[in-house]
């Protein structure tokens, strides 16, 4: 590598007193990928990034939590499904993975349950056969299912002390109702209670015939699409595998607080039910929610935390699915503060139902957001994050296009609509958790 | 690989470029080479407080993040033991705009009486949100000064104790500044769509004229050898036992941390590791348990930390630690174990590097002590490690008499 020394000088003290030119960010590019649609419909989508040989594979099965009948099932299912094969106990298993130097995790999300293998591209033929194994033998070994068991019901109890923790859980409750597969609050004792024909029964309702699509990303080879081809095409795929909306049932309550006695920080949540990821305002609210509480520069993290010193973080934010949403404050603060953070996020809400935003404000989150684009379109990797939320929904990169222009043509004014309409603080609801109620 | 070009201003700021065509964002990555051990046992916290500071505004610019965000960028800072990184991705158009930010508050902090006592409150926040609001926060505030007994890695960058953050002044602030952030003192990494000469030439624009500064002296106490086993036992309002154990290593420049880093993957990397089926599936001691190495710049620490099951106690837990370790120094190494844990840290790292900013980061990092170029040395140096080094350190580092030990016990009740 070149390494010189050099002996320039200048001198130009006036030099920082101004601001370089600032130039706009005109046409952010929409991630490019390919399509394979196989014979039974599973569509191969890639992305491709030659820099390195080596990709990522995520595999997309139409089953999550939002499946889940009993308290942590989707999650002990996902979990023991990668714990051998009818060939292999689940420490071969394992080591045969981790032998070509591959990371292998299943995870299930709200919606979807995740297969996601990085692999060198040597290797990838040898690992995807064993995926293939595990996709369709997997031991569900009764041993190890006890063991998950244990192991979580020990995981959730720290958790319930997590003040954090308890509050959006609550929240959640208040959101959807109890009985919500998204909303359940279970006590960990339950994590004991899962039997193997639970599992397996999940498996086989949702997972073993539920594979909808794959992502690929990094340097896809010819190879790759035909070894897609080869063993993917003839999965047996249900034919009815709509998603379907799940019915929440927000409880009503306006105020909820849990108690920690020794808690030294209250966890506040605030929020209200919103709507789904296909809402004609999601383009929009999403700009809005930014402005409010989605950057560091926001309204709240200005108030609470850079004026205040009320707290560590503040944020707001949207938390959107195929069949509802909510819009989410979360903050940590101390306990003496807790009533005067409230009464600070409620003026906050208050102050965009009333008054117009600054169009240098607005302009300000423009771009940033745009810049935020960028950066979530870096690299293979995140071009393919960014696709799964598209196209395991339906979407296409239009929808990217939808959110630019939204963006482009939020004024004060419509802002300020859209904040009358969902940032009322009367529309709230207050969960606290900590050592003092409010 | 990574290419990259290198270069030193006479101000002493080096820079290090990365050309790379393909991504829209620019990231600039700057390491001050300072970090808490550059405190004092009466006044920790401080490294960390001041990187809060450090966004307060400087002398020509009111605040670092509007300009930032206004050209669609954003920053991130974090504090370890050794170091100060701030970092930043942008559009590429708008890189000056990144550079006169950086190199305006390089340069000269504002230093208002307004931000320090809005970033100590802030910053005391973030002590109880991480190290006293969470069960099992307050770990590493006990461990650290079991494991060392002069070294300043026995205090966290958080601080010691609330109050030394509450009794900082401006005019601690100000000295810290001038001894600490100097361009001398610095390493730059400009990551994206930009040739060398274009990065130099902007660089020494802004940069240029910074004046250099003199470098502290770092006299930093030499943490003695460890002869005896060091016990701390806690009772907690936690729901279940936990078990600390940590052994003094070599430093990150040492050649020797890769076979301990080796090591640690197969202890615990993955469903395969040795801790997991041996302690997790056969024996069901621990519900989850993890071998790591800290990776610090002055000789660091080996950690095993596990959550105890129910019915377990905490000596049985240890003296089964005890037993995996035994068999690391007493049994061969298998060449398909070693194989396995050298190629998970191959595409580990290759993984890594298709993000700019972390390219970045690893290239002004690497850069502030061993040299960029090591970057493109440790595929190599994975390779090299052998099996009897991996015993050989095991037998010489993980033994009785060498250990500190923290058993932190559940109470009952919350």
């Amino acid at each position: 590598m070149p390494c010189r020394i050099l002996h320039l000088h200048i001198k130009n003290p006036m030099l920082h007193q101004t601001a370089p030119p600032a130039f706009p960010i005109t046409n952010p590019p929409l991630p490019e990928y390919q399509t394979q649609t196989l014979p039974n419909g599973v569509k191969v989508y890639s992305v491709t990034d030659t820099a390195a040989e080596v990709v990522k594979i995520s595999m997309y099965f139409n089953a999550g939590v939002k499946n889940n009948l009993i308290p942590f099932l989707a999650g002990t299912t996902t979990s023991l499904w990668k714990q051998g094969t009818h060939r292999l106990s689940g420490s071969a298993f394992s080591a045969a993975i981790d032998g070509y130097g591959a990371y292998l995790s299943v995870t299930a999300g709200t919606e979807f349950t995740e297969i996601s293998i990085h692999t060198l591209n040597r290797c990838f033929a040898e690992v995807m056969n064993l995926v293939l194994e595990m996709i369709q033998t997997p031991a569900f070994n009764e041993t190890d299912l006890r063991i998950d068991c244990t192991n979580r019901k020990q995981r959730l109890t720290t958790e319930l002390q997590k003040t954090s923790y308890t509050a959006i859980t609550n929240f959640n409750v208040a959101m959807m109702g109890e009985n919500h597969p998204l909303a359940f609050i279970a006590p960990p004792e339950d994590a004991e209670k899962i039997t193997r024909d639970d599992v397996v029964s999940f498996y086989n309702n949702f997972l073993l015939n539920g594979l909808m699509s794959v992502l690929v990303a990094g340097y896809v080879t010819p190879e790759m699409d035909n070894w897609f081809a080869d063993n993917l095409g003839s999965f047996n795929t249900s034919p009815t595998r709509s998603i379907g909306a799940i019915e929440t049932t927000p409880t009503g309550k306006k105020k909820v607080f849990i108690p920690h006695q020794t808690a030294t920080q209250s966890s506040i949540v605030i929020g209200r039910p919103l709507f789904s990821r296909f809402h004609p305002d999601f383009a929009s609210m999403r700009v809005v929610t930014v402005l409010f509480g989605g950057y560091f520069g926001s309204r709240l993290m200005s108030n609470l935390r850079e004026d205040k010193g009320y707290t560590y973080g503040i944020s707001a934010s949207m938390n959107v699915n195929y069949s509802s949403g909510q819009l989410i404050i979360r903050t940590d603060v101390g306990t003496e503060v807790t009533a005067d953070a409230i009464a600070e996020i409620n003026k906050e809400l208050l102050r965009m139902c009333t008054e117009e935003v600054r169009p240098d404000e607005l302009e300000l989150v423009k771009n940033y957001m745009l810049g935020t684009y960028l950066r979530s379109v870096d690299g293979a990797l995140a071009k393919a994050d960014v696709l799964s939320r598209l196209l395991n929904y339906g979407l296409t990169t239009d929808a990217l296009k939808v959110n630019i222009e939204a963006l482009k043509s939020l004024t004060p004014s419509k802002i300020k609509t859209f904040s009358e309409k969902y940032f009322q603080p009367q529309d709230m609801t207050v969960v606290v958790s900590g050592s003092k109620d409010v | 690989m990574i290419l990259f070009s290198k270069f030193t201003l006479p101000n002493g700021l080096r820079l290090i470029v990365h050309t790379d065509k393909t991504t829209p964002i620019v990231a600039i990555n700057i390491v001050y080479d300072v970090g808490a051990r550059d405190e004092v046992y009466e006044k920790t916290g401080f490294a960390h407080l001041f990187e809060h500071l450090m966004f307060g505004g400087s002398k020509n610019i009111p605040s670092y993040d509007e300009p930032l965000q206004m050209v669609g960028g954003e920053n991130n800072a974090y504090t370890s033991n050794d170091l100060t990184n701030y970092y930043l991705t942008l559009p590429i158009e708008n890189i000056e705009t990144g550079l006169w930010l950086e190199s305006d508050r390089m340069n000269e902090l504002a230093f208002t009486e307004k931000s320090l006592e809005v970033q100590r409150n802030v910053v005391m926040e973030e002590f109880k949100q991480r190290y006293l609001n969470q069960p099992y926060g307050d770990v590493w505030l006990l461990f650290r000064p079991l494991a060392y007994q002069v070294h300043p890695y026995q205090w966290p960058t958080i601080g010691r104790e609330l109050s030394h953050i509450a009794d900082a002044t401006l005019q601690d602030v100000k000295d810290f500044f001038y001894k600490h952030y100097r361009p001398s003192n610095a390493v730059m990494c400009i990551a994206g769509n930009i040739e060398a000469d274009r990065a130099l030439e902007l660089t020494t624009k802004w940069f240029g004229d910074i004046p250099a500064g003199s470098n502290a002296p770092r006299n930093l106490p030499v943490e003695p050898k460890q002869t005896e086993r060091r016990f701390l036992e806690v009772i907690r309002p936690v729901p279940n036992d936990m078990l600390l154990m940590g052994f003094h290593i070599c430093g990150k420049e040492d050649d020797n941390i890769l076979a301990w880093d080796l090591l640690s993957d197969m202890l615990s990397n993955g469903n395969s590791s040795r801790l997991y089926n041996a302690l997790v599936k056969d024996k069901q001691v621990f519900s989850s348990i993890n071998a790591y190495i800290t990776g610090d710049h002055h000789p660091g620490l080996m950690v095993f930390s596990g959550m105890v099951l129910p019915g377990i106690s905490l000596e049985d837990a240890e003296n089964n630690i005890w037993i995996e370790i035994e068999k690391i120094k007493t049994t061969a190494i298998a060449t398909d174990e070693l194989e396995k844990v050298k190629n998970k840290a191959e595409s580990a790292m290759v993984f890594g590097w298709m993000n700019i900013l972390s390219k970045a980061t690893s290239l002004a990092t690497y850069e502030l002590y061993q040299g960029a170029d090591e970057i493109n040395r440790i595929p190599e140096k994975y390779i090299k490690v052998n099996a009897e080094q991996i015993q050989k350190l095991a037998l010489s580092n993980l033994n009785k008499g060498q250990e500190s030990v923290l058993y932190y016990r559940a109470s009952k009740g919350e």
